[in-house]
């Protein structure tokens, strides 16, 4: 490999450029060649380039500074472990963003920047996440928001983040999510989409009470959204989770 | 004679008479020759001169003429008979009686057959001096003379516009098979013969015989008319099996009638009316009939009865179907009489039994063996009562098809299907099954054969094979073989081993696998016992003072729960022989772990009383609570709580252990109050002045007993956590082999593999998955969430 022939700092660049755009090791070599081992050049040339996936984010399309992004993190990182920002820090970002851990626009910020628990990043996902936005300040990342609720029109852009909400809303160790996590979930997506989510809910608190399984929310969200929903002729032999099955039952006695 | 004269002059002088003229004297001749035969006076007449007078004429030309000249004088001599001679002959439908009316039909029928017999001869000497002009007839596209003479018969007589002979040719015949019908003896050659004239007269529209075309049909209405009438009759003024006979019957004499008497192909359609009037219409009222209709003759065991309606509504389409409805929800009706006696005999016997029943491994001392009392408990006989009760109804119904029902293929499946449904309605039918093979594998039958009990068996088999819930059954049938080999008490190694391999046959290897472990473990620890022999000989510091024999059970293999063994304090000598065969063992065995189950033990004890010494036979329990009164002065008691703080036994087991001892047969304990009632402070007295004259007393405390409720929720939990193991390792399984399958070919195959074991429903398999799928060991194909991926 051609990275054998680098220097120790260049090889240090090459594995930053690669963490933060997941090219080929070559591909980077290549790309700090041609603007002198740069990072922050070769990171925005790369975003500018357009080979990576746009999220419809930035409508800023000039580039964001990689410098800038570490400030910002910094600014948040927990005192304690330097490689994440911790719940306190979090707070801190959304009364800086103006908005509540319990709005859409939060878990949106969660999803884009790569949070794997609740109101925790990594330094690596959260930098990551603010190039791939075009943020490189409070300022912009802000402007972006509204622009992010709009992208969930698309129906796959909004599957990814309803998957995503399940893994977020998880207690640590986990594997389901609990009832009272889920609902707040539901209502925060899916409020404006099913008719029947209340029914839903007030169906599990009575006769499920218990936690949520990955595949029952992943389904429950194909089976509400269904074209002309019929509880009447709902086959129950078909593979919808039992709970669903249990939940047409009960909206065919109501 | 005149014409004679005529027969010389046309070769005199032919050439000299003109055409007309000779055709006129040709016609004449021949006319007259016909009259001449109409009237019977053929004798006169010469052959060879109408033969060559025809010949003649026919030569001239005159063919066509003469046909219709001809034509004309049958129609004319037809007309006259039918006013002469059939006319006179009307039956006079007014006025007359009933009987005189069948004669007068009888003769009028008589009369038109005489008619016709003379028309008939006559017609055929007519064709055959016309000969030559028959040949030629098809030239002229004409009919040959004789088929002219039937179309005459049948316009100028049987279908005259004149007179109204059509109708009452017809009345009179199927008067006279009315008549034959309600009982009279009719002349059948008179209705006979006028079906043999009419099937040869052809309808000229149709191409079929009159006989179909007049006749036929007007008879199978008025049949139908008075089948209606005869079912309703029959079916108001019999019972059952009369009915049935009847309608035999009524089958038997259309069949005859129509055969002998009328066409023979009529006799499928009069056949299918009587069927339907007489059957079909009446399936449900025959097998309804109160006292007498199918259920009668299925409790008095009927065959004949049965084997008749058999063969009568195998007859209409869907009498069989009907006919096997009916038997089978008789059967279950009987069946579920038959468990809904049974359970509520349960319940009223269930009160005085109640506790856990686990079976364990059993340590025992032992002296020798001891003679018998008590007996299984009531609950065991209910549930042998209840097998043999089915096993009674089976062979009944298995008589009734072989009699009765031909063996029918799909009776039998009828039957079977009755069978499978009562008997897995009663939800303890796989105890009940396997407590009847307890008791026939059980030591001490009086009264069977070895071949006798092979047989009861080979039943049984036929029973367990109805059941859904095999695997309920194999658990059952574990706890009972453990007793059976623990307390040993299997007839013999043979009979547990045939009846093994019964069940193998019907389930396969993997159903029997464990329970010929339990054999093998039996074995072993025979083997086991004389080696521990030698060892406690050798170890002369550890002598023990009471023998012991261990059977080692692979907790796999049994039906024990390791977990929950119960607790019990035994007597210091005990414990010392507990320990020293743990030594022994271990010292052969290193990384096993040994749980003692004290409550599948015996023990033999001698007993000092007042008047006599016996060896008694108890359980474990019983020795531990007994070997307590060794420490007591006389006349001391224990109370029930002291008993159970210095024993650990159990509150359930020690209950059955004291009740045992006091309130059976053989009371070696006396008990402070009356009655099997045990109170929490009851006094326990060491019955001093105990006789009996047996000097073996055997004293039973585990029977076999139907479980209680409790029990049997704690069994189907049992049964249901197990069920969930094998519905996920077949799930498993058969996506490892596919990869990826649509939920619905899963659901089946995953039934279709497990239902020689039990029928899981879809509900439950569907949990599983999503378990799986939790589990991460299956994932929904994201592209059709209906089919799932197998996750290596």
């Amino acid at each position: 490999m051609s990275s054998l022939s680098l220097k120790g700092n260049q090889q240090e660049k090459v594995k930053n450029l690669v963490e933060f755009t997941n090219i080929s090791e070559t591909e980077a070599v290549q790309r700090l060649r041609s603007v002198n081992w740069d990072v922050n050049v070769a990171l925005n040339s790369y975003y500018e380039s357009g080979n990576h996936q746009t999220v419809p984010a930035s409508n800023t399309p000039s580039g964001c500074d990689v410098r800038a992004v570490e400030r910002l993190y910094t600014t948040y990182q927990d005192p304690d472990n330097k490689e994440m920002i911790m719940i306190e820090g979090t707070m801190q970002l959304c009364q800086d963003l103006g908005i509540e851990p319990t709005q859409l626009e939060f878990l949106l910020v969660s999803y884009h920047l790569g949070s794997e628990r609740m109101g925790e990043f990594g330094h690596k996902e959260f930098v990551q996440g603010m190039i791939r936005l075009q943020c490189d300040s409070i300022s912009r990342l802000k402007q972006a928001l509204p622009s992010l609720v709009t992208a969930l029109n698309d129906p796959e852009s909004f599957r990814r983040v309803y998957s995503y909400a399940f893994l977020l809303g998880r207690q640590t160790g986990q594997k389901s999510l609990s009832l009272d996590a889920a609902v707040e979930l539901w209502r925060l997506l899916l409020a404006n989409q099913v008719e029947f989510l209340e029914n839903w809910i007030t169906f599990l608190e009575q006769k499920h009470g218990k936690a949520i399984s990955r595949d029952t929310w992943n389904l429950f969200y194909d089976f509400a959204t269904q074209p002309n929903i019929d509880f009447n002729v709902h086959d129950s032999e078909g593979a919808w989770p039992i709970l669903i099955d249990e939940f047409v039952e009960y909206m065919k006695e109501q | 004679m005149s014409f004679r004269r005529l027969k010389i002059r046309p070769a005199k002088k032919p050439a000299s008479v003109d055409r007309a003229q000779e055709f006129d004297e040709g016609f004449q001749l021949l006319s007259q020759a016909i009259t001449e035969i109409f009237r019977k006076n053929a004798k006169s007449l010469s052959y060879e001169v109408l033969y060559r007078t025809t010949y003649t004429l026919t030569l001239r030309q005159f063919g066509e003429r003469l046909y219709h000249g001809v034509k004309e004088v049958v129609g004319e001599y037809l007309e006259n008979t039918a006013e002469e001679a059939i006319v006179p002959a009307f039956v006079n439908t007014s006025g007359e009686s009933a009987g005189s009316g069948a004669d007068a039909g009888a003769n009028f029928l008589k009369t038109v057959k005489r008619v016709w017999d003379d028309y008939i001869t006559a017609m055929d000497m007519i064709q055959k001096f016309l000969r030559y002009l028959d040949d030629k007839l098809p030239k002229y596209n004409l009919p040959h003379i004789f088929d002219m003479g039937l179309a005459l018969f049948r316009d100028k007589v049987i279908r005259s516009e004149k007179y109204a002979i059509q109708s009452q040719l017809i009345s009179a015949m199927l008067t006279q098979i009315q008549l034959e019908r309600h009982g009279e003896v009719i002349d059948r050659t008179a209705v006979n013969s006028a079906v043999t004239m009419l099937s040869e007269l052809i309808d000229p529209i149709t191409r079929e015989s009159v006989y179909v075309v007049d006749f036929e049909t007007k008879y199978l209405e008025t049949s139908t008319a008075f089948y209606q009438v005869e079912s309703q009759t029959l079916a108001s003024s019999y019972d059952a099996p009369e009915f049935m006979r009847k309608v035999e019957r009524r089958l038997e004499e259309e069949y005859e009638r129509t055969t002998r008497c009328l066409s023979v192909s009529t006799e499928p359609k009069i056949r299918c009316i009587v069927e339907t009037q007489l059957i079909a219409n009446n399936l449900k009222t025959v097998m309804e009939m109160k006292h007498s209709g199918l259920d009668s003759m299925l409790s008095a065991d009927k065959y004949g009865d049965l084997s008749r309606m058999y063969k009568l509504f195998s007859r209409v389409p869907a009498g069989l179907s009907e006919m096997r409805r009916s038997i089978k929800n008789y059967i279950i009706q009987l069946g579920a009489e038959i468990n809904k006696t049974i359970n509520a005999d349960l319940a009223a016997s269930g009160s005085r039994s109640s506790s856990t029943r686990i079976i364990e491994k059993g340590g025992s001392s032992s002296t020798g063996p001891s003679s018998n009392s008590g007996g299984s408990g009531s609950g065991a006989q209910t549930a042998i009562r209840w097998v043999e009760q089915v096993l009674a109804l089976q062979e009944k119904f298995d008589r009734i098809l072989e009699f009765a029902a031909n063996k029918d293929k799909s009776f039998q499946t009828a039957f079977n299907e009755a069978f499978e449904n009562f008997i897995n309605e009663n939800p303890k039918s796989a105890e009940f099954i396997s407590l009847f093979i307890d008791e026939n594998l059980k030591k001490g039958l009086k009264g069977k054969s070895e071949d006798e009990v092979d047989s009861v068996l080979d039943k049984t088999i036929t029973l367990f094979r109805f059941l859904c819930d095999k695997d309920v059954f194999e658990r059952y049938y574990k706890q009972h073989l453990a007793k059976r080999l623990l307390f040993n008490r299997s007839v013999s190694d043979d009979a547990e081993r045939g009846m093994l391999g019964k069940l193998k046959r019907e389930c396969g290897y993997q159903f029997t696998n464990k329970l010929e472990g339990m054999f093998n473990d039996m074995k072993l620890s025979t083997e086991m016992s004389g080696q521990f022999k030698e060892f406690v000989d050798q170890t002369v510091t550890n002598k023990l003072t009471m023998d012991i024999s261990v059977t080692v059970l692979t907790s796999t293999f049994w039906p024990m729960n390791l977990s929950s063994s119960p607790k019990c304090t035994l007597a210091q000598e005990a414990l010392q022989a507990c320990k020293s065969f743990e030594q022994f063992y271990f010292g052969r065995h290193s990384g096993r772990r040994l749980t003692w189950q004290p409550q599948m033990g015996t023990a033999d004890i001698r007993a000092n009383f007042k008047k006599s010494k016996h060896m008694l036979n108890v359980s474990t329990y019983a020795m531990v609570v007994l070997l307590l009164y060794n420490d007591l002065n006389e006349g001391d008691y224990l109370t029930f709580g002291d008993i159970q703080a210095r024993t650990q036994i159990p509150d359930n087991d020690l209950k059955r252990t004291l009740q045992s001892l006091a309130c059976a047969k053989y009371k070696i304990l006396t008990k402070g109050t009356k009655g099997r009632e045990i109170l929490p402070n009851e006094k326990f007295y060491f019955n001093e002045d105990f006789t009996a004259n047996l000097a073996r007393i055997k004293i039973q405390t585990v029977a076999n007993r139907v479980e209680s409720e409790g029990e049997r929720r704690q069994t189907q939990d049992k049964v249901d956590e197990e069920r969930k193991h094998q519905i996920e390792a077949a799930i498993v399984r058969i996506m490892k082999d596919r990869k990826t399958m649509e939920h619905n070919l899963l659901i089946a195959e995953v039934t279709k593999q497990l239902g020689a074991r039990f029928m899981p429903n879809p509900v439950m398999i569907k949990k599983r998955i999503e378990a799986l799928i939790d589990r991460e060991y299956l994932e929904r194909n994201s592209d059709d969430r209906r089919s799932y991926r197998y996750l290596a």
